[in-house]
């Protein structure tokens, strides 16, 4: 308990958040978490590349630091070493509110809310631990009704060799309200192992329009590990986008959950792996009433010795008629050495649906090659835009420009 | 002439006490004594061996898969939870060979009887398969196909005499393509297996008629544990069919049968399964085929019946332009559970596979498919096309699909698709706009759904084959 005891450096919580973190911290097997063995969550997972025993919380005492920002005239939210640090002037209607500041406004909800650990597939373990561990937290809140135009920037940094960070984003959409997010996971040091171990939830109230973009670009030693959870009420929409541009080793898990008719989600997800990059995705699209819909395209492109796992479910329960889900995910292998897993999943126990998944991996088509070599564009170039042109393809379902030239920038397309 | 060698030794040997009961009426003789009884030991195994006269060396195989059955736990992590309740110890290993059981034909079920009416099984049929007569009863029809296969050099016996008589032909492959410790169901085969086919067709021989397993010239062929090995020389070509349409009883709650497959350099092997047990029998079995260069293995598979089967038809493509493909069907009525698929495992350049699936749930039925496609590290050229789709017919119905892909290498195109749907209404409502009663435009649609798989199966198969999914789909209008 010595370790938990020094993180504890925030204001002073009320007694049920202390009970509640000494729960989460033996769930998650005293900071020791581990998937369960033999778990089909975890298949073809590459668990034991990574010695989580080795980080240590990011230290609070160093100075702050923080990358750029990637989008111009926005509102800017930091968080430093998993700390709410600053935030520039916010529009009406949207109130942005650490940990603390939550929990003193509204501690009822949040006592409940925080009762129960991330869910997740495979990773309770690690889900526990991100409960016990968070040191502070981004909530947004969007009033109902309120349109804000010009998206938000979260940035959580680390600064550290072996540091660890636990950032958790709650983003709760009022009614017919409309949001455009991008939060990013940013590595200070190319040379220096860091892990962020991350969780966000979205609640987007009925008829809210909520687009949200996770950029991970941790640097080459870096590891991360988010776990994310979206609920959208009736008619609501939400654009989900992930994307990994960087880190040795990530795994993603995603549970999006339609709990009113209408509702629609669109889920995608964009990846360029190269040297030994490993990246593993999980993701659940999870119809429990009737009539709504979802569709998920995650894109990969793989070089040299990279290697992507995905392990997708479109879950559609009993009475969930009149469903429409579709999964897509599709890689582009630009080596010998590189390797793609696919595992997409289909549970149907209602019938009036459409459901189909369809997975496929492949090389560059040599006749598309063909045609820019024979336009004068030297070939590794060519491969470049094949690739990009093949990604970008996967953000054509992610309404906002910005934030998709912003990730694009990222990956280097 | 029964299966062999057990027949031959325990004529009048006596017979069992007992009998798993899972359904109805069958029933023995008079006079028995004790055998094998329940529940699986070394002696059960021993005893096995000895009966069959087998050398030293099958029995000791026997008994070391014997080990390695019961070392394995159940593979709960990713398979149903049904599993559980099979009870190995209550089920009998081994039918003391000689006597049958059987029950007079008043005592078949009026269903049974029903069934083959309207599957149009000939009348010299029906009393074999109702367990009514051990023997199959028609000589003359299979006499001369037998002359014919013999002239060929073909070799058509049963799992004892092909390791016997003909080890240095099957030896060799036995237990190489599904080796023991695949699963704890192979290695419960390994132990107990009785019944089967081996078969070697010579090089460059093309067999113009299928061989029916089902009556393997007049025995009956279908065991609990039946094991079977095909080896088609280079050039040869064979196509095999298996099981029938007809509900089969047997008494027996486990089948867990092992089906190895070789298709040397150029040869062709086409495996036909249809599957209709009844509804209280687990279906356990594990079938794989080693293709080699410019080879190729269908296997074509219906599952109809039974209350759980679990069976993945394999091809591992293991020479240059090799080719696999898995064509199949399966329907899941109310408590059943169809957990079928397919693997390909490419292991060589320029191979290519393809996999087509077709499910549909009725009732409270649920249909999975679960398969494998994996293409390993430093080859090119490798294809594979996957397609599995579901059809749902009530609201209760379910289906599961469980995928896997793994690619290595650029030099490939692997794609799957899936998808899951309905009979639409508008489909409905257009047919029975013109006349046509709701149950038969159901099962118009349904047809209509896996017409171009049915078209695989052999003629005969497939007329009956579309009988019995409109007889399955009759009570369930909806």
């Amino acid at each position: 308990m010595s370790e938990l005891t020094m993180k504890r450096r925030a204001p002073q919580f009320p007694q049920w958040y202390d009970d509640q973190v000494l729960a989460a911290w033996n769930q998650s097997c005293q900071g020791h978490p581990v998937p369960a063995k033999l778990d089909e969550l975890w298949r073809m997972g590459k668990y034991r590349k990574v010695d989580f025993t080795a980080f240590s919380p990011a230290s609070g005492d160093v100075e702050a630091v923080a990358p750029a920002p990637r989008l111009s005239g926005c509102c800017q939210i930091v968080a430093c070493n998993g700390r709410l640090t600053s935030h520039s002037p916010l529009p009406d209607g949207v109130e942005v509110l650490s940990l603390a500041e939550w929990i003193a406004a509204d501690e009822s909800i949040a006592q409940s809310w925080l009762a129960q650990n991330q869910p997740s597939l495979g990773s309770e373990a690690f889900a526990a631990w991100h409960r016990a561990m968070m040191d502070d937290a981004v909530v947004v809140k969007v009033h109902e009704g309120v349109r804000i135009e010009s998206p938000i920037e979260i940035i959580w940094s680390i600064v550290g060799h072996d540091a660890v960070i636990f950032p958790y984003t709650l983003i709760l959409v009022g009614e017919r309200a409309e949001v455009n997010i991008l939060e990013r996971y940013w590595g200070e040091s190319p040379s220096s192992r860091q892990l962020v171990m991350g969780a966000h939830n979205i609640l987007a109230g009925a008829e809210a329009l909520v687009r949200y973009a996770l950029l991970q670009e941790m640097k080459e030693e870096g590891v991360a590990f988010s776990l994310g959870h979206l609920r959208l009420q009736q008619q609501a929409r939400l654009e989900h986008l992930s994307v990994h541009a960087g880190a040795k080793w990530a795994r993603q898990e995603l549970i999006c959950t339609m709990d009113g008719p209408e509702a629609w989600a669109e889920l995608m997800s964009v990846a360029d792996l190269s040297g030994e990059q490993y990246l593993d995705q999980r993701t659940r699209q999870m119809h429990l009433v009737p009539g709504s819909g979802s569709n998920l395209t995650y894109k990969n492109v793989l070089r040299d010795r990279a290697r992507s796992v995905f392990g997708g479910m479109i879950y559609v329960g009993e009475g969930a008629h009149g469903t429409d889900a579709y999964q897509s995910n599709k890689n582009l292998l630009l080596s010998e050495k590189a390797e793609a897993d696919s595992m997409p999943g289909l549970e149907i126990l209602a019938d009036h649906v459409r459901c189909s998944h369809g997975t496929a991996s492949s090389f560059v088509d040599p006749e598309q090659l063909f045609y820019l070599l024979s336009r004068g564009i030297p070939e590794d170039e060519a491969e470049r835009m094949i690739a990009s042109g093949f990604l970008q393809g996967a953000l054509d379902h992610f309404h906002q420009q910005a934030i998709v030239d912003a990730v694009m920038a990222a990956l280097g397309c | 002439m029964m299966n062999g060698i057990e027949v031959a030794e325990t004529q009048g040997s006596g017979l069992l006490e007992q009998i798993d009961r899972a359904k109805g009426d069958f029933h023995f003789p008079e006079n028995h004594k004790l055998d094998a009884g329940v529940g699986l030991t070394p002696e059960v195994v021993d005893y096995i061996s000895s009966v069959k006269g087998e050398p030293e060396w099958i029995r000791q195989f026997r008994l070391r898969a014997l080990q390695v059955f019961e070392s394995k736990p159940l593979p709960l992590h990713w398979a149903t939870d049904r599993l559980k309740e099979l009870d190995f110890s209550s089920i009998r290993y081994y039918l003391s060979g000689g006597v049958e059981a059987k029950r007079s034909w008043d005592e078949v079920p009026e269903d049974v009887k029903r069934t083959f009416e309207r599957l149009g099984v000939p009348e010299q049929e029906r009393r074999f398969l109702a367990g009514v007569d051990a023997q199959y009863d028609s000589e003359s029809a299979y006499s001369s196909m037998r002359e014919e296969l013999r002239e060929q050099g073909v070799i058509f016996v049963n799992p004892t005499e092909g390791l016997t008589t003909y080890e240095e032909i099957f030896r060799p492959w036995f237990g190489k393509v599904i080796p023991v410790g695949d699963s704890k169901y192979s290695a419960l085969n390994s132990a107990v297996f009785s019944g089967g086919s081996f078969i070697y067709i010579p090089k460059g021989v093309k067999l113009k008629h299928p061989l029916q397993a089902y009556f393997r010239i007049n025995s009956r062929n279908f065991g609990q544990f039946e094991r079977t090995l095909i080896i088609a020389d280079e050039g040869a070509e064979l196509l095999y069919m298996e099981g029938c349409t007809a509900p089969l009883f047997d008494t027996s709650t486990l089948h867990s049968g092992v089906v190895e497959l070789v298709a040397m350099p150029h040869a062709k092997i086409q495996y036909v399964t249809v599957q209709n047990w009844a509804p209280n029998i687990y279906n356990l079995v594990t079938q794989r085929g080693i293709a080699h260069e410019g080879a190729e293995i269908r296997w074509i598979d219906c599952n109809i019946g039974s209350g759980l089967t679990m069976k993945y038809p394999c091809v591992i493509l293991q020479g240059r332009k090799a080719r696999g493909e898995v064509i199949s069907i399966s329907l899941a009525n109310t408590g059943q559970h169809q957990d079928t698929g397919a693997k390909m495992i490419h292991v060589a350049d320029e191979t290519t596979s393809n996999i087509v699936a077709k499910s549909i749930s009725i009732g409270t039925g649920r249909a999975s498919y679960r398969g494998l496609v994996q293409v390993n590290p430093g080859l090119r050229g490798c294809r594979n096309n996957t397609e599995c789709d579901a059809l749902l017919l009530h609201a209760s119905s379910r289906t599961d699909t469980y995928p896997a892909i793994v690619v290595k290498g650029n030099q490939h195109a692997v794609q799957h698709e899936a998808s899951v749907s309905q009979v639409s209404e508008e489909m409905l409502f257009y047919m029975q706009q013109r006349g046509i009663p709701r149950a038969a435009a159901m099962s118009l649609a349904v047809n209509g759904f896996i017409n171009d798989l049915v078209q695989e199966f052999p003629m005969e198969y497939s007329v009956e084959l579309r009988r019995l999914i409109d007889m399955e789909m009759e009570d369930s209008i909806g």
